[in-house]
């Protein structure tokens, strides 16, 4: 009778995890077979790569959003890093400083302002939501301050690989997101950060009544979506080739919307990275599809804007649920 | 007792497959108190929230002045003279008494309907007087205490011409002279014609309040009994089914060397505490609100910091901050609210468990999942923590089982001193005995405590010692073979002993 009792346990307790990331996986199935029919250049192995290279900058910086999420925080400042460490990478190629030297500088600068966002919400006891929506007018100045508003065109061949590169036949962007994840998906599983970042989004009081230091850890996981957002925006600066002021506008919504449609919720200690990584290729597969269907890039907004409205309220679904038990 | 103006026939709720409440009848007579009783997750609440239409049930029929009755809303079950006051009080902090009462009714004049301030007040005044509450209604609701808010909520619910009021352990966080004061207002709305289902787990409140007794066990009826033809031993094993030998298993034993001493502790909210801590000791901190028992917890946990005052641990002065650091010197505190300090409600019972030693734990930045699991099972098999799976949220264990998680997360990290703050307010009769046998067992392996409690039984029977708190200073300490209920409600209002 035990083992028997277990084994419906387990059983209930998988289908409880796989519930979300299964509905996704669903959600996606479907929007793939209706996109297929709707274009016929849709279902291929070329397109497929192509919407593995669009996601991949939402991607990497959805991994610093989730963990931010996580925690009961938000970061509407990745969008405006990204622009920033585009144009500045642009500049320190111009200046002639090495590619891969102008790269780390670029991962440098992200991460110091990851920093500096973390800094302030902890620090200033400052609200998450308006501490970034300062800084992220501030990242976005600055990156019209350092090009005087033009675009630079990056020259460097070595620097473009990563952006249009292939390896294996699969896009260097790709092959950098999904090493990233598999990096961020083990911290959050096996690391006592991973959890206290789960914590902290739980219950912060208690947490830090049970000795969690809260401070640090959301310092951290502000500086990882500086790092990420940071590597993102090198990665688009190389796929686009230049270093534009405006690059990146608006992402930081793709990114949120990303993460909460992969089940991440709002309120901090719910979601994961594979669900992000679902919601990832959701969104990119969505933009492909109705570029492919030729619809005007006005209606593709209002499309996203929709999207983001249905993954909110999915997640408000979800905690009512949990309301009524 | 009048006639029956409520009754809920066959009621049947199911979550998912769990079968919550099952063909539970409840009937209420006019000038009545009528008292729900029934462990943590006998279905008490869901019962209630079935009433108010919080929940949608899925059999039975309920009536009012035997008619039956369908609400879909709670407006709609208030519009027809049912008020449920729940534990979180839903008040406006920042609008005045007067206005809580008056919220979305307020008395008007003048063709511009503007609102009539003096009336307002007036009216409350004139309903306070009524019922017997003292409380200024010019005042804004955030200065209130816990005991007056609640009274201004049944104020309001009285306004509302309300013939049926249920309050859902509304002494939970009172002391006795607001409990007293509390049951005076009871008294006079049932002298008023009233009807009142009241919830408590705290036995003798129970005893002295009811007029009848219903008790619930596992969604079922179990009876229902007259306060005259009953007693508290027949009541508690109608709740547990089964008889309670032994509620408190205190038993007297030698204490060891000294451990913890406070010298003159002074933060905001408390003044000068000076006590020794020895092991194997229980040591009961007694006041009643705003005494600044609870700051003391949280200053000795390093929460809140203290001005002035050393603290020795062990011979050696420790000062720290924060928590972590606090723990770091083998101090756990559990805290007095629970659901708000204590668990992390969407996390596993594992994860809670493990969630304060893990920063000691080894290997330093990595989890070790099977040595969790081991340390979850561990405590759940020693503290009889229910639940189907160590993996399951902690938020769908009952009140008590949740303690007991909280509990295990700091036993687990062998502590020397353990501060129990209110360690079983809101939990059924047996999870608290339970907790009592933990504690002295602890006790007497060497562990010491604090029990911060407003309890008076549970101080009594629990401590070796008892410091007593009034108006943030030491107004005495008790030794257990001295103290009685009197010594401590006197010293604990500023009193002197003879």
């Amino acid at each position: 009778m035990i083992p028997e009792v277990k084994l419906s346990q387990i059983g209930l307790s998988i289908k409880k995890k796989m519930t979300t990331e299964l509905t996704l996986l669903i959600g996606y199935f479907i929007l793939c077979t209706f996109f297929s029919f709707m274009s016929p250049y849709f279902f291929s192995l070329n397109n497929f790569l192509n919407i593995g290279l669009y996601g991949s900058i939402v991607g990497i910086a959805g991994i610093g959003m989730t963990m931010v999420l996580l925690t009961g925080n938000i970061d509407v400042s990745v969008g405006a890093l990204m622009g920033l460490i585009g144009v500045s990478v642009a500049s320190f190629i111009e200046m002639g400083v090495p590619f891969a030297a102008s790269i780390i500088l670029g991962i440098s600068i992200g991460i110091a302002c990851g920093l500096l966002n973390g800094l302030i919400i902890t620090r200033m006891r400052i609200n998450a939501l308006i501490a970034t929506l300062s800084t992220m007018a501030i990242f976005r100045g600055l990156a019209f301050v350092l090009c005087g508003g033009l675009s630079k065109i990056i020259t460097s061949d070595g620097y473009r690989w990563y952006g249009r590169g292939y390896i294996l036949g699969v896009p260097v962007c790709v092959w950098i997101m999904v090493i990233f994840y598999g990096i961020f998906i083990y911290i959050l599983r096996n690391t006592k950060f991973g959890r206290r970042v789960y914590a902290i989004g739980g219950n912060s009081k208690a947490s830090y009544l049970s000795g969690v230091n809260v401070k640090n850890t959301v310092i951290s996981v502000f500086t990882l979506a500086g790092l990420t957002a940071g590597i993102g925006g090198i990665l688009m600066a190389a796929q686009t080739g230049s270093g534009l002021p405006s690059a990146g506008q608006g992402m930081e919504m793709e990114v949120i919307a990303a993460a909460v449609l992969g089940g991440t919720s709002l309120s901090g200690g719910k979601g994961n990275l594979v669900g992000t990584l679902i919601g990832v290729m959701m969104m990119a597969t969505l933009g492909n599809g109705m570029v492919l269907m030729n619809v005007p890039a006005f209606y593709q907004q209002i499309a996203k804007g929709v999207v983001l409205l249905i993954a909110v309220f999915m997640d408000s679904l979800r905690s009512r649920d949990l309301d009524e038990a | 007792m009048g006639e029956v103006v409520l009754s809920m026939k066959h009621i049947t709720k199911r979550f998912n497959n769990v079968v919550a409440l099952d063909d539970v009848n409840l009937e209420l007579y006019s000038s009545e108190v009528l008292c729900l009783l029934g462990e943590n997750g006998a279905g008490k609440s869901t019962l209630l929230k079935i009433l108010s239409a919080a929940y949608k049930r899925d059999g039975g029929i309920i009536e009012i002045d035997g008619k039956e009755v369908h609400f879909k809303t709670t407006r709609q079950a208030i519009e027809s003279g049912i008020a449920v006051i729940y534990q979180e009080l839903n008040e406006i902090p920042d609008l005045t008494v007067a206005e809580n009462i008056y919220l979305e009714r307020q008395p008007v004049r003048g063709p511009l309907k503007r609102i009539d301030w003096q009336r307002m007040v007036k009216d409350a005044e004139a309903l306070f007087s009524e019922i017997g509450i003292d409380i200024d209604p010019r005042r804004r609701m955030k200065e209130l205490s816990v005991a007056e808010k609640q009274m201004t909520e049944i104020a309001k619910a009285v306004a509302q011409n309300i013939r049926i009021l249920v309050t859902d352990e509304p002494t939970s966080a009172l002391s006795e002279a607001e409990v007293n004061k509390l049951f005076g207002v009871i008294d006079r709305i049932k002298r008023m014609g009233g009807a009142i289902i009241f919830i408590s787990h705290r036995l003798d409140e129970v005893m002295r309040i009811s007029d009848r007794i219903m008790v619930l066990r596992d969604g079922k009826n179990v009876g229902v009994v007259k306060k005259e033809e009953t007693s508290e031993e027949e009541i508690v094993t109608m709740m547990v089914g089964r008889k309670l030998v032994e509620m408190f298993p205190r038993r007297r034993h030698e204490v060891g060397n000294m451990l913890l001493e406070a010298e003159k502790l002074t933060a905001k909210g408390i003044q000068d505490i000076s006590f020794q801590l020895h092991k194997g000791e229980i040591l009961g901190v007694f006041g009643l609100m705003g005494s600044g028992i609870q700051k003391l917890g949280t200053v000795l946990f390093g929460k809140d910091k203290w001005i002035r005052g050393h603290l020795r641990l062990n011979g050696k002065p420790v000062n720290y901050s924060s928590p972590c650091e606090a723990i770091a010197q083998g101090v756990a505190f559990v805290p007095s609210e629970r659901k708000i300090d204590g668990i992390i409600a969407c996390m596993s019972v594992k994860e809670n468990i493990v969630l304060a030693s893990m920063t000691q734990s080894k290997p330093r930045f990595l989890l070790n999942h099977s040595c969790d699991r081991m340390i979850a099972e561990k405590w759940k098999e020693r503290l009889r923590i229910k639940t189907p799976d160590i993996r399951n949220a902690i938020c769908n264990l009952s009140g008590g089982n949740q303690q007991k998680t909280v509990i295990s997360r700091w036993l687990e990290m062998n502590p020397e001193v353990l501060i129990l703050a209110e360690p079983t307010r809101g939990i059924d009769v047996g999870a608290k005995a339970e907790i009592y046998e933990l504690m002295e067992e602890y006790a007497r392996s060497g562990g010491s405590v604090i029990l911060i409690t407003s309890e008076m039984r549970e101080i009594l029977e629990m401590s070796d010692r008892i410091l007593v708190l009034h108006d943030g200073e030491m107004n005495g300490v008790l030794v257990r073979s001295e103290a009685d209920e009197e010594k401590l409600l006197l010293l604990a209002m500023g009193g002197t002993l003879l």
